[in-house]
């Protein structure tokens, strides 16, 4: 071979074609996807996260969640997801109009949580579980986000939203772990995440 | 295709100089001095990033199996860690030995000189600028979390920039080259500096800069993310691997008509095959299945390379133990074949089923950008450096480590977390045994590999030692190379001493 | 390869390492001298074979892109089919109620009470020999599932003080009554099963707590046949 310009065109078709493929026409084709009327609440779907949910995101997103978790249900009679209670229907394209970036991810180190507001709705849990995944999931590999909570001592009265330590965790006698702000945003974050409302697209328990 | 070709076919592959001349000699050594201080600069930044970059592996997978080491600070939380390591990897050791080696083939294989070499050395510079200031951001927490382009928007800026000044001139040394005759390492080398800018800057318009919406996202993630591999790295290793056996053996490549039904063929398909990583995601099925086609007809080139590469090898297998070049080279040779044929057979809906979402995926990529593409760079760096550094390498001992902790190593990391992670898959994809037993049920392998992170870390540790040496060693009159093989060989080797290496 | 009889003329090197220039030239003479000419092509012609294998491979990439491309439709998923997917009415009594018990437990009752159904001592209750659980009538329990319980309250004269979440919104009659029968027939438990029926009255009748949860007296005071 000798022709630079001829090897250098092909180079160029080659890579020109999957970028066209498998970029821009998925952007032209359900790019512009809407959103769309739930029947039987007669609300918009999705909707925006907002407020504390929405950054709660941002830490989801800094503190890296998506190494171990994924958002995305694969469908009935393909592995077990629906089985195992981590959503009602696979998910499709029009659960993500909002995300930015959208946390699919491709490691389920832990469980899915696209579905996780609808399966543990309880805030106590998911302080205790992410000050110390120990407490509630003896044997789990999630790290502690400890940082995310405050160790102080006990003021005139204790903190209502001081969690409540027993056995091993037990804070020291004087002392009580309080979530910050950022835990609060992260759970409520959590607690947004809940994708079973039926599509046309995407009937239940498919 | 006919094996009597005309003579004027064999006439245009052969190169128009004659080797042996003492003219050809001298420009080999001129070309080798202007490469000398941009690549060996390359090189050294690039080890340092491995050191890191080793460092953070290790933090990482011990994290694995024992989250609450180091965990009150949230600058070292796994989720930072892991992709500060990938990044390190990637951005700083793996890209920038990377283009290196391309720079050094070039020039040779043009046989021009390299020019600007004092304006590369600064556009180096910036680059692991760039990567710094990309690695602090994710450990910060202003990590992307898009996979393989977690480095925020602002060091993405700088990296680009400083690619575009380094790989311009390396394009420069292809377009002025003497020899019109193109060798194939030279394709794969002109794609693969055409390809990056284009994926990494697309990437960052279409994720970070002004992200498209909803899950076109995670199309134009995959498609950035698997062709860093196939298009960036993959390339630059296989033109490292036909320019090594062949020079290194002293005998032609097999088959020009390999080469070049293995090149198309790659260029055609490996960038369609992203996608695979969405299967049973929330992907519109056509686009799913296209990769799985793109995955499958990747079969095509694997093996036609290997078959070219085998062929070219068979009858000097013996030259593995004299030539560490060789040694490196051909075991990620090997490694590209196997897990490529794995990566096809990934794609398959029914395989991808068990071993999606799983370890056995980490695996996987690690047997590609380790096994394959670090050794085979580590095989090209044996050879260069001394050319450039105008010294042989101190210690064969350091080398002969070097070559058996990494081996071992990351055979010791694939293996066992493979047949965890097929473990791991079966048991999640049963709905009755709950979570945690899944769990509990990969820990040992987690700690597995650690280990082999160990003998990998030991492996690095002792390269950079024979790395510094070499490059800090007082030039003497004129010593011969060390034998590569320990006491036991060491006649045999002396007599192919300074033949090989 | 055999070195050339004479060595090469001296290459451009940076200027200010002249004095060891000799030295250098010599190590680099050696180095070059020792090595292979550049790599240079075969002619070696492809096998048949290679041809053959190659052929059958595009022939089962577009056989299968013909067959699995979902009509290139933006909202197809399923590679199977070319539209929509139909809303299949499930059949009934499709779902055993055995299966479905055991795996609404895993997924949203474990976490606190634990698969082994011991709970956490201080945080979660047990429902293992819990004297809430093991009762001959069930409409409490079904109202706890379905809207929670919170405040202070004992199981088995064991103080606690936590809640526990309302269900209302998340999971169906069928499977508030097949986990209810999971828990009471698990760990030793022996009670008699709920019924989907029961559960659906419940609902109806505690429609206007929305998701309010209860307290344990609150419970007490209402008579378990209601
Ligand atoms: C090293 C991997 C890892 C990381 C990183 C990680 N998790 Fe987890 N996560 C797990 C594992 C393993 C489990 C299952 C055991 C358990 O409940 O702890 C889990 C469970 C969970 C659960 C409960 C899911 C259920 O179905 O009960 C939630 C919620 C959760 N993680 C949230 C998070 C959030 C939020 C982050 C980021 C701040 C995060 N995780 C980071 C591994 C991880
Ligand atoms: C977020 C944690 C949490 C989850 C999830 C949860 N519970 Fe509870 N549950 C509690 C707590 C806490 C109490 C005690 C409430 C109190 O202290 O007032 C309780 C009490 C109970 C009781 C009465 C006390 C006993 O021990 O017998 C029953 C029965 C019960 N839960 C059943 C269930 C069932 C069935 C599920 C799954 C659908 C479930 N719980 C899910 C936390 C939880």
């Amino acid at each position: 071979m000798k022709y630079g310009p001829l090897l250098f065109l092909g180079i160029f078709l080659t890579l020109a074609s999957s970028w066209v493929g498998l970029t821009v026409i998925p952007q032209m084709q359900f790019g512009g996807l809407q959103t769309t009327k739930i029947e039987e609440t007669g609300r918009d779907y999705p909707l925006n996260t907002w407020g504390a949910a929405s950054k709660g995101r941002e830490l989801y997103r800094a503190n890296g969640c998506i190494y171990c978790h994924s958002q995305q249900v694969r469908p009935q009679g393909f592995g077990a997801d629906i089985e195992r209670g981590w959503g009602t229907r696979r998910s499709v394209s029009r659960d993500y109009l909002y995300d930015k970036p959208v946390f699919l991810g491709t490691m389920r180190t832990g469980p899915d949580l696209t579905n996780i507001g609808q399966r543990q709705p309880s805030v106590d849990w998911h302080l205790s579980h992410l000050y110390d995944p120990q407490i509630t999931s003896k044997g789990s590999t999630m790290p502690p986000y400890r940082f995310l909570f405050e160790q102080r001592k006990i003021g005139a009265k204790p903190s209502p939203d001081a969690l409540k330590l027993t056995g091993e965790f037990a804070t020291p006698p004087g002392y009580e772990i309080v979530p910050t702000e950022n835990a609060k945003d992260l759970v409520a974050y959590l607690l947004s995440l809940r994708a079973d409302a039926a599509l046309l697209e995407a009937p239940l328990g498919k | 295709m006919n094996s009597q070709s005309s003579p004027s076919l064999r006439q245009a592959l052969t190169p128009s100089d004659n080797d042996s001349s003492p003219e050809r000699k001298a420009l080999l050594a001129e070309i080798d001095a202007s490469c000398r201080r941009p690549v060996l600069f390359m090189f050294a930044n690039g080890l340092l990033w491995l050191m890191a970059g080793t460092a953070l592996a290790l933090l990482t997978s011990y994290k694995m199996h024992s989250p609450n080491f180091l965990a009150d600070w949230s600058w070292l939380t796994f989720g930072r860690v892991r992709p500060a390591h990938l990044n390190t990897m990637v951005y700083g050791f793996a890209s920038q030995v990377a283009i290196g080696v391309a720079i050094w083939l070039m020039c040779r294989l043009g046989r021009v000189p390299f020019m600007q070499g004092g304006l590369v050395v600064g556009a180096t510079i910036f680059w692991n600028i760039g990567v710094t200031v990309g690695i602090v951001g994710i450990l910060a927490g202003d990590s992307t979390s898009i996979e393989w382009l977690e480095m925020p928007g602002y060091a993405a800026y700088i990296l680009f920039i400083a690619y575009a000044l380094i790989a311009i001139w390396a394009i420069i040394a292809f377009r002025f080259r003497r020899e019109r005759h193109l060798y194939v390492s030279q394709w794969y080398l002109l794609a693969a500096l055409f390809w990056f800018p284009w994926l990494y800057s697309a990437a960052n318009m279409m994720l970070v800069i002004d992200p498209v919406r909803g899950t076109v996202q995670g199309a134009v993630n995959w498609w950035f993310a698997h062709n860093v591999l196939g298009l960036w790295f993959t390339p630059i290793g296989l033109a490292a691997i036909y320019y090594f056996i062949p020079k290194v053996i002293g005998r032609p490549i097999h088959s020009y008509f390999l080469s070049t039904l293995g090149f198309w063929s790659l260029a055609l398909f490996y960038n369609w095959a992203g996608i695979h990583h969405l299967i049973g995601g929330p992907m519109p099925a056509w686009l799913i299945t296209v990769s799985v086609v793109a995955s499958m007809m990747m079969i095509i080139p694997v093996v036609t390379v290997a078959i070219n590469h085998h062929m070219t090898m068979v009858g000097h297998f013996k030259k593995l133990k004299y030539s560490p070049t060789l040694r490196f080279i051909v075991f990620g040779a090997m490694s590209y074949t196997v897990v490529s044929l794995q990566g096809s057979s990934m794609a398959i809906r029914s395989l991808n089923e068990v071993t999606h979402f799983t370890h056995y995926t980490i695996a996987h990529a690690h047997l590609g950008v380790y096994a394959f593409f670090t050794m085979v760079m580590f095989g090209s760096m044996y050879y260069i450096v001394p050319r450039l550094a105008l010294r042989e390498w101190p210690s064969a001992r350091l080398i002969s480590i070097h070559f058996w902790t990494t081996a071992l190593g990351i055979l010791l990391y694939v293996v066992p977390l493979s047949v965890g992670g097929v473990l791991q898959g079966l048991a999640m994809n049963n709905p009755d045994i709950p979570f945690l037993k899944t769990v509990e049920l990969t820990k040992p392998y987690l700690v597995t590999r650690t280990f082999a992170g160990i003998l990998m870390t030991v492996g690095h540790t002792v390269f950079a030692v024979n790395f510094v040496w070499i490059l800090a060693r007082r030039r003497k009159a004129y010593q011969p190379p060390v034998p590569f093989i320990a006491a036991g060989l060491q006649q045999e080797a002396g007599a192919q001493l300074g033949k090989d290496i | 390869m055999n070195p050339p009889s004479n060595p090469p003329p001296a290459p451009k090197l940076d200027p200010h390492e002249d004095h060891e220039l000799h030295d250098v030239m010599q190590i680099h003479t050696a180095i070059l001298r020792r090595e292979k000419a550049e790599p240079q092509e075969g002619l070696e012609p492809m096998p048949i074979w290679l041809a053959a294998l190659f052929g059958a491979l595009l022939l089962w990439g577009g056989y299968y892109l013909g067959r699995y491309n979902g009509g290139f439709k933006a909202l197809v998923f399923d590679e199977k089919s070319s539209g929509l997917p139909i809303m299949a009415a499930k059949p009934p009594g499709s779902v055993d109620m055995v299966v479905l018990g055991k795996r609404t437990y895993t997924a949203m009752c474990a976490p606190c009470h634990q698969e082994t159904g011991l709970g956490l001592p201080g945080q979660f209750p047990p429902l293992a020999g819990s004297d809430w659980v093991n009762t001959a009538g069930h409409a409490r329990l079904v109202r706890i599932v379905l809207n929670g319980l919170t405040g202070p309250m004992e199981v088995n004269g064991q103080p606690f003080n936590n809640s526990m979440p309302p269900w209302r919104d998340s999971i169906t009659d069928e499977q508030v009554a097949a986990v209810l029968t999971y828990v009471r027939q698990s760990w030793g438990n022996k009670a008699p099963g709920v019924p989907i029926d029961d559960v659906k009255v419940i609902r109806d009748k505690t429609k206007e707590r929305a998701n309010q949860p209860w307290t344990a007296d609150l419970l007490k005071a209402t008579p378990e046949s209601e």
